[in-house]
């Protein structure tokens, strides 16, 4: 492939930034420059769909109505364990307008073991949703009742009774309930540990580390099992039709949706087409077509009508996916000088009945340490599956780390920034530190425990690093159209995040053109793939193609005005929507007079994300450097009431190059104030003596509503680094990681005790205050 | 670093896993199975955690030798 | 939610006579039960009917029956309060803010500004307990006749900390904590058209007396109006609500406080707390040790600290023992 040199901005304006020069492929458009000098590009461009939302014209999926739909419930089960005996469909399936019933089987026809309270049994298709959930409630199940354990210490012990109970049926080896990730047999609900990520495994000599260490810090930190609660819950529309099937989903995904559809019913992927014009939410758990996917449409391949299927809020707290639970230890090492010399970790966790209880690789990543072990363990409960959280493990993991690095510095005598500058060899977090403390006024910090009175405030500080990840799988197609119109393309979703806007932003700044010209037509896989919403990749991932598939379709226009011209394309300048020709100042024609001067109907170009410039730091897509995030909070602290307030949070982030300052400065609003409900408030209530979770309403899983929101300051950091054509990454994850550590850690510099624990509730703050 | 492919792997056509930078793919994509233990897996057939002979959902146990294996052919 | 008949009742008489059930003795019943029950402003109804634990037959609505939301207020004769009025009129009610203060206070803080447009006083006082066991239709509780209090042994953070060895739910109504306070009666009316006056703190029944029900009505009868005592010029009032969330969340433990002051001393003093007990608390003891004194610091200490004196906490809400000696206190206080 052709090669061009050029050179792109590097550093951070104001602090050092430069240039940097890369080689790039020849098809790809020119640096731009910072943002300072650029027109819609890093300015709080309206939201492209504001309107729509706000007017309720927004078509979610389960307002989608489709001629002759049924729609559909299903029967979940009330027992954590079982096995099912019976199924008795006669009363339901006689109940007028009651269209279709499936009943979930295994390979062997049978009905699968219950492993968990609120698992799918089966699903009613109904002309309407009452008569559908009447229909599930005349179902009888009859069970044969198991013992369960739904409690993570629970289930580690050895008389515990056991979720993958029966051997797994193997035709060439022996099999056994499972493996360990060393290879060796499992026992009881165990499973691990795993002793490396991405980033490496084991490193130095821990031994050695730890007898270097003048002092050593030992603690177990817990975190709750938080559940996902996305505005729209999951669900799905779907439209069998024998030549094609077409889903509207709720998803992240459109493009893995469309593959679970196609693979489960072993049909091409291109029979299937999936839609996802508005996602309201996800933060993790909608990547999979999930049971509701396969469920929604093998009653609509039975009924040849079109069937609905959303999961109520209930069935999406203890079905639809969770953030595990983890007892997280850490046994660190340190010198007089501050220096981490050893880091053990060890955390168990669960994620009910599947896999992925890990806490993340803060610990291995975020500060120098030569010497570092970890062993990450899964329990299994018989608890409704975990899914990917915002961050995934590596909240829970900051939670014990930055409380213990602040824990070390307080006992050190060191200011918790001061110490941080020692071990972390970050040059944006640093800064992130030095811009953050002097907006949040750190110096005003008072010893721990030292305010006078009942109420005490105290102040904190936690940080993060979350890997700068791209997904190559991401497309984007820009149409030209004869007679006017810009058209955006790609499977990419929009989850709420703002993707439709940055796309139409880029665009515009490529084009010339007002913002306003440009359609963004995105969330259909129709359309070219585009990389999933998780990871923090979407920006990072398809900004980047469609700037390049924008330059080359401009550059296929300019090329016929060029022509008519007489001039040389490389003369041609857009801005304003005004074509020009540098050598020649007559020349002069409106970008929409171009577009009608086409000699074809349409001008299309399709680009790709390429690899990196400079190249990967792993050939799949790990980018080089990191999003760190700093975040400071206050807090009152109630000492007789144990009520914890959160005053104020400054949040100082960096995503690269920011695409829109607006939609930058509210994902990290929504990150502070997820990670501030995780710090405080939510956690699922799970009954040990029935395996139900009990707190399944908006009443009683207690999220923030706008008094419990604090004042947020953000302080965002251009950090350019001449990776690809946008130099942009994105920012929902770092937003939520720090959080919930430094309002831990404000709590302590409050009351002078530390709660290794959450979330702060009354009941853990009384007791850390000895008032219980 | 423990990395998997899934060509030596051998991985059961259904196996699905989220991991923190994104959706593994089976199939259409080579993909890779890092030892890391924030990776979610289900099966795309069972649409569980789960598997369809009522085991647990483990890319050490969707082989070739398990009952509901599917190779990817 | 099961399909149901909507009757509109045009006054009080017509009303009782389609009724023949309280919603509470419909708890638990598979539908096509020919239960006809009352609605108000329909909140509490609702939340019970989707769950599934009531399933009425016919839901006879009271809301537009004219003149059962009147507020009324005569210095001799005090205030009358229609079971109709919604919450939203009765925090809106200037009178009611400067002569009853404690129950402006716990009004303004019951629900959300959505929720007490609807929500009427009559359906307040006769809602269910939030305890998420007797809420769960998977969880036939003590309430439900079974003999077994889930919450002793399980999730028992929101609930009871005082005669809470039976059933541990507390009473969901936080507006009834301050209303006990001011001695408020409810006026209660029966399908023959007899009216009785009961006190307020005699209209809740604590569930060793009857698990099933959580006040006296029966179904033929209905709240019509409650009616508060006038107040000295000398009284003083106070509520505190504390939660876990101050935009919108039930009470973890509420207190309300009235005294009487003259010359600067307490002369007599009423304190009543909710959230900790399966019926709101009137603390006679802790009000005496106020009486004939001058109210200070310690005082109040030592009122809030009599009143947790009995508390038997279960394994998850002892936290509820210093909420509430600081609640008690800090109302007393602010109340002088």
């Amino acid at each position: 492939m052709d090669k061009k040199k050029i050179k792109f901005p590097y550093g951070i304006p104001g602090h050092n930034l430069s240039e940097v020069e890369r080689e790039i492929p020849a098809d790809e458009p020119p640096a731009w420059p910072v943002n300072e000098k650029l027109k819609y590009v890093g300015k709080p461009v309206k939201r492209y769909d504001a309107l729509a939302k706000v007017t309720g014209r927004a078509r979610f999926t389960a307002d989608v109505r489709l001629p002759g739909m049924l729609f559909a419930k299903f029967l979940r089960s009330d027992t954590p364990h079982a096995k099912i005996t019976r199924i008795d469909i006669r009363r339901a399936e006689r109940i007028p307008g009651v269209y279709a019933i499936h009943i979930i089987k295994d390979i062997d026809g049978n009905y699968p073991d219950v492993k968990y309270a609120g698992q799918a049994i089966a699903a009613v298709a109904a002309s309407s949703l009452e008569i559908a959930t009447e229909a599930v409630k005349k179902i009888r199940v009859d069970y044969d009742y198991k013992p369960f354990v739904v409690d993570v210490e629970e289930a580690m012990k050895p008389d515990a009774p056991v979720v993958f109970e029966k051997e797994i049926e193997a035709k060439e080896d022996a099999g056994d309930v499972g493996v360990t990730y060393e290879g060796t047999k499992a026992s009881g609900n165990l499973r691990g540990p795993t002793t490396s990520s991405f980033y490496g495994g084991p490193r130095g000599d821990l031994d050695k580390g730890f007898k270097e260490a003048d002092m050593i810090l030992e603690h177990t930190y817990r975190t709750q099992v938080q559940t996902h609660v996305p505005l729209e819950t999951h669900g799905m529309v779907v439209d069998w039709k024998p030549d094609l099937v077409t889903v509207y989903a709720s998803t992240q995904n459109t493009k893995n949706f469309r593959d679970e559809i196609a693979d489960y019913f072993e049909i091409p992927r291109s029979q299937v087409r999936v839609i996802s014009e508005f996602t309201g939410g996800g933060f993790g758990a909608k990547h999979s077509a999930g049971i509701y996917g396969p469920v929604a449409a093998i009653l609509s391949k039975k009924t040849k009508r079109p069937v609905w299927l959303m999961l109520d809020r209930k069935e999406e707290h203890i079905s639809a996916g969770n953030r595990p639970n983890s007892i997280h230890y850490l046994r660190i090492g340190v010198k007089k000088s501050g220096e981490l010399t050893a880091i053990k970790q060890v955390s168990h966790g669960t994620a009910g009945v599947g896999l992925g209880a890990g806490v993340g690789r803060i610990v291995q990543a975020m500060y120098q340490c030569p010497n570092f072990t970890t062993a990450q363990y899964d329990v299994l409960t018989h608890a409704g599956p975990g899914a990917p959280w915002r961050a995934p493990g590596n909240v829970q993991g900051a939670f014990g780390l930055e409380q213990a690095v602040d824990e070390i510095a307080y006992k050190l005598r060191k200011d918790p920034l001061d110490y941080r500058d020692i071990i972390d060899k970050s040059e944006i977090r640093k800064l992130e530190r030095e811009r953050g403390a002097e907006l949040f006024d750190w110096d005003k910090r008072k010893a721990p425990g030292s305010d006078k009175g009942v109420l005490k405030k105290g102040m904190g500080v936690a940080q993060s690093t979350w890997p700068r990840f791209v997904h190559l799988d991401s497309t984007a197609e820009v149409r030209l159209l004869n007679g006017g119109g810009i058209e955006i393309r790609s499977a990419v979703q929009d989850i709420g995040t703002g993707t439709k806007t940055i796309l139409a932003q880029v665009v515009a700044e490529e084009l010339g053109v007002p913002i306003d010209d440009v359609n963004v037509l995105i969330g259909d896989t129709f359309f070219p793939n585009g990389p999933p919403s998780g990871g923090s990749v979407v920006t990072g991932s398809i900004t980047p193609a469609v700037r390049n598939a924008a330059y080359k379709a401009k550059m296929q226009l300019l090329e016929q005005v060029a022509g008519k011209w007489k001039s040389d394309v490389s003369n041609l300048r857009i801005a304003d929507g005004i074509i020009t020709d540098s050598k020649d100042s007559s020349k002069s024609m409106t970008f929409g007079d171009a577009l009608k001067g086409m000699r074809t109907g349409q001008i299309i170009a399709v680009a790709s994300r390429s690899d990196d410039y400079g190249g990967f730091k792993q050939e799949w897509g790990l980018a080089y450097g990191d999003l760190g995030s700093v975040q400071f909070a206050e807090v009152t602290v109630d000492t007789e009431t144990g009520f914890v307030k959160v005053d104020r949070i400054v949040a100082a982030h960096s995503c690269g190059r920011p695409i829109n300052t607006a939609q930058v400065k509210s994902q990290i609003n929504g990150g502070v104030i997820q990670g501030m409900s995780y710090a405080l408030y939510e956690y699922r209530a799970m009954d040990k003596e029935t395996g139900m979770m009990m707190n399944t309403g908006v009443d009683n899983y207690k999220m923030p509503f706008a008094m419990e929101i604090p004042d947020i300051d953000i302080v965002l950091i251009e950090d350019y680094g001449g990776r690809s054509s946008t130099d942009a990454y994105g920012i929902g994850e770092p937003a939520n990681i720090a959080t919930a550590a430094a309002i831990a850690n404000a709590v302590y510099n409050a009351i002078g005790v530390r709660i290794y624990e959450l979330p702060l509730t009354p009941d853990k703050i009384l007791k850390a205050l000895k008032k219980i | 670093m423990e990395k998997i492919k899934p060509i030596d792997m051998k991985f059961c056509r259904f196996l699905k896993a989220k991991n923190p930078f994104g959706t593994l793919e089976g199939g259409s994509n080579d993909w890779y199975v890092y030892g890391d233990a924030n990776t979610i897996y289900w099966c795309v057939k069972s649409t569980g955690a789960a598997g369809p002979d009522n085991g647990l959902v483990d890319p050490k146990r969707c082989i070739p030798g398990r009952k509901c294996y599917r190779g990817r052919d | 939610m099961h399909k149901f008949s909507w009757y509109e009742a045009g006054s009080v008489e017509d009303a009782l006579a389609k009724v023949n059930a309280t919603v509470s003795e419909i708890v638990g019943r598979k539908p096509n039960n020919s239960s006809v029950v009352f609605k108000a402003g329909g909140v509490d109804l609702m939340d019970l009917m989707k769950e599934g634990l009531v399933n009425p037959e016919t839901i006879v609505s009271i809301k537009s029956i004219p003149g059962l939301d009147k507020i009324e207020y005569d210095d001799k004769a005090g205030l009358r309060i229609g079971a109709n009025a919604t919450l939203g009129e009765i925090e809106n009610n200037e009178i009611i803010k400067e002569k009853y203060l404690a129950l402006h206070q716990a009004v303004a803080e019951a629900g959300t500004a959505q929720l007490r447009n609807s929500a009427t006083l009559g359906g307040n006082l006769a809602q269910r307990t939030r305890c998420w066991y007797f809420r769960s239709i998977h969880h036939v509780c003590f309430r439900k006749g079974s003999g077994v209090c889930y919450a002793q042994h399980g999730e028992n953070e929101f609930h009871a900390i005082i005669n809470n060895s039976k059933c541990a739910s507390v009473h969901a109504s936080s507006v009834s904590t301050a209303l006990m306070a001011f001695k408020a009666k409810v006026v209660i009316m029966d399908s023959e058209g007899k009216k009785k006056e009961v006190e307020i703190g005699d209209f809740f029944v604590h569930p060793e007396t009857d698990e099933k029900r959580e006040n006296i009505l029966k179904a033929n009868e209905l709240i019509t109006e409650v009616v508060i005592p006038p107040v000295t010029t000398g009284t003083k009032s106070h509520y505190i609500k504390y939660v876990a969330r101050e935009s919108h969340d039930w009470a973890l433990a509420d207190v309300a406080v009235t005294l009487e002051m003259t010359g600067g001393k307490c002369r007599r003093a009423e304190i009543v707390i909710g959230a900790a007990a399966p019926v709101p608390l009137r603390l006679d003891e802790p009000a005496k040790a106020l009486e004939g004194h001058s109210i200070n610091e310690k005082l109040a200490k030592k009122a809030g600290d009599i009143a947790m004196r009995n508390a038997t906490p279960l394994a998850k809400n002892a936290y509820k023992i210093p909420v509430f000696r600081a609640i008690i206190k800090r109302a007393i206080l602010k109340a002088v």
